[in-house]
């Protein structure tokens, strides 16, 4: 079970800083949301929304790692994105005002806060500003989505996980050794990520340890030679 | 967009065409583009294969419609959502379905979509305006197989269809059929 817990004003948060939504927002914005919010611990593993429920209200990563995730046919899975610290989930649901598209996991011990929709959605209508931010960050989703179709219709497997490892690069960085994922992911995790199923994740990265492009050490990656990896995600751009 | 749709293309690296989504009347296209600064498109925009009328608005005029109308903004992020929920159900389809499930598939939501019921209600059905060329592209499979796949589905009385028409006769089987 979540348990809820105290956090700080969202004016000391460090993630919002770095948030392209809430970075500007004034203080008595700030306000609206610190007085209403409420936060929670998920456990690794913990669903903090299911795909098909109504959204209530907007969710913002103060700690920890979440992923969002589709489930197909035979609980086949399939990773939409990942989340960080001082990012936003739900947001979508909210602004359709249809249900989550997505479920949203925990995938390391992570701290949650939730604003009530009708907050959120009255600081959107009075700040012309956040609105426009929020359909840049609409449209670079979109983009996003466009690319996935690109990369699952014509990559071939192997491009579609260096590709993964690469977005993984960019979403969470490297460890102090320069070299190391920051974040611990199954293999399947990795699989759902790229489209790929586990067998064929788990041959191709063993294909890639072998060539030295990277490093598996248990669940963590390191990717060891970068300018193969960029070559073999056949990255144009 | 004014009439009859749009489709919207992205090139892999190969050069190979990859269809993303069609664009029906009243809707925008260049969203993308415009709100990221992108200086080029990044998708295709072409008539189907019917001819099309669309305005064009400049940049600029569009920010100023933009700060006249700040209610336009709220209606973008609806249509935004919308258009990344049809995205990644593709993309669920794609990786999830067989070919014959996302043809059907396709086929429910462009009926759906387009929600033109046939005047005389006869062939019970919903038309769909769109060449079997348009649909392979759609579904990401090839034309020999759509052809094949949509002549089975008539010959079994769950569609009918001519050039640039399709019409769904029996929905609920049609439905029944993708839920297993």
């Amino acid at each position: 079970m979540k348990k809820q817990i105290e956090v700080p004003p969202c004016q000391d948060c460090q993630g919002r800083i770095h948030n392209h939504l809430f970075c500007s927002l004034s203080d008595k914005e700030l306000d609206v949301f610190s007085a209403n919010k409420g936060g929670n611990f998920y456990k690794k593993g913990q669903n903090i929304f299911y795909e098909g429920n109504r959204g209530h209200g907007l969710y913002c990563i103060y700690s920890g790692k979440v992923k969002v995730h589709k489930l197909g046919d035979e609980a086949k899975e399939q990773i939409v994105r990942f989340a960080k610290e001082g990012e936003i989930l739900g947001y979508r649901s909210l602004l359709s005002d249809e249900p989550y598209n997505a479920t949203a996991t925990a995938i390391e011990d992570s701290v949650i806060c939730y604003v009530p929709k009708s907050r959120f959605l009255e600081v959107l209508e009075n700040n012309s500003k956040l609105t426009f931010k929020t359909i840049q960050l609409l449209t670079r989703d979109l983009k996003a989505s466009e690319k996935k179709i690109i990369n699952i219709t014509q990559k071939p497997v192997l491009e579609r996980i260096a590709e993964a490892l690469l977005i993984l690069k960019e979403k969470f960085g490297l460890a102090d050794d320069g070299q190391t994922l920051n974040v611990v992911l199954t293999r399947r995790e990795i699989g759902d990520l790229a489209g790929v199923t586990t067998e064929t994740t788990i041959r191709t990265l063993s294909d890639l340890n072998k060539k030295g492009v990277v490093r598996l050490q248990g669940k963590r990656i390191a990717l060891v030679n970068m300018n193969q990896l960029t070559h073999l995600a056949n990255l144009a751009d | 967009m004014l009439d009859n749709h749009l489709k919207i293309l992205t090139n892999d690296q190969k050069g190979k065409p990859v269809f993303l989504w069609f664009a029906k009347p009243n809707e925008l296209v260049g969203l993308t583009t415009y709100f990221q600064n992108d200086r080029k498109y990044t998708c295709t925009a072409i008539a189907g294969d019917m001819p099309c009328k669309v305005i064009f608005i400049p940049n600029h005029h569009f920010t100023k419609l933009l700060k006249a109308y700040p209610a336009i903004k709220h209606q973008l992020l609806k249509i935004l959502c919308d258009r990344i929920t049809f995205m990644e159900k593709r993309t669920k389809n794609m990786l999830h379905q067989s070919i014959d499930e996302r043809i059907i598939e396709t086929l429910l939501f462009l009926a759906a979509k387009e929600n033109h019921q046939a005047p005389d209600h006869k062939p019970s059905g919903l038309r769909i305006n769109f060449s079997t060329k348009e649909l392979a592209e759609m579904v990401g499979a090839s034309l020999e197989y759509l052809r094949r796949r949509i002549k089975h589905l008539k010959n079994t009385g769950l569609i009918d269809y001519g050039r640039n028409w399709l019409t769904i006769r029996d929905m609920n089987r049609l439905r029944l059929m993708t839920q297993h």
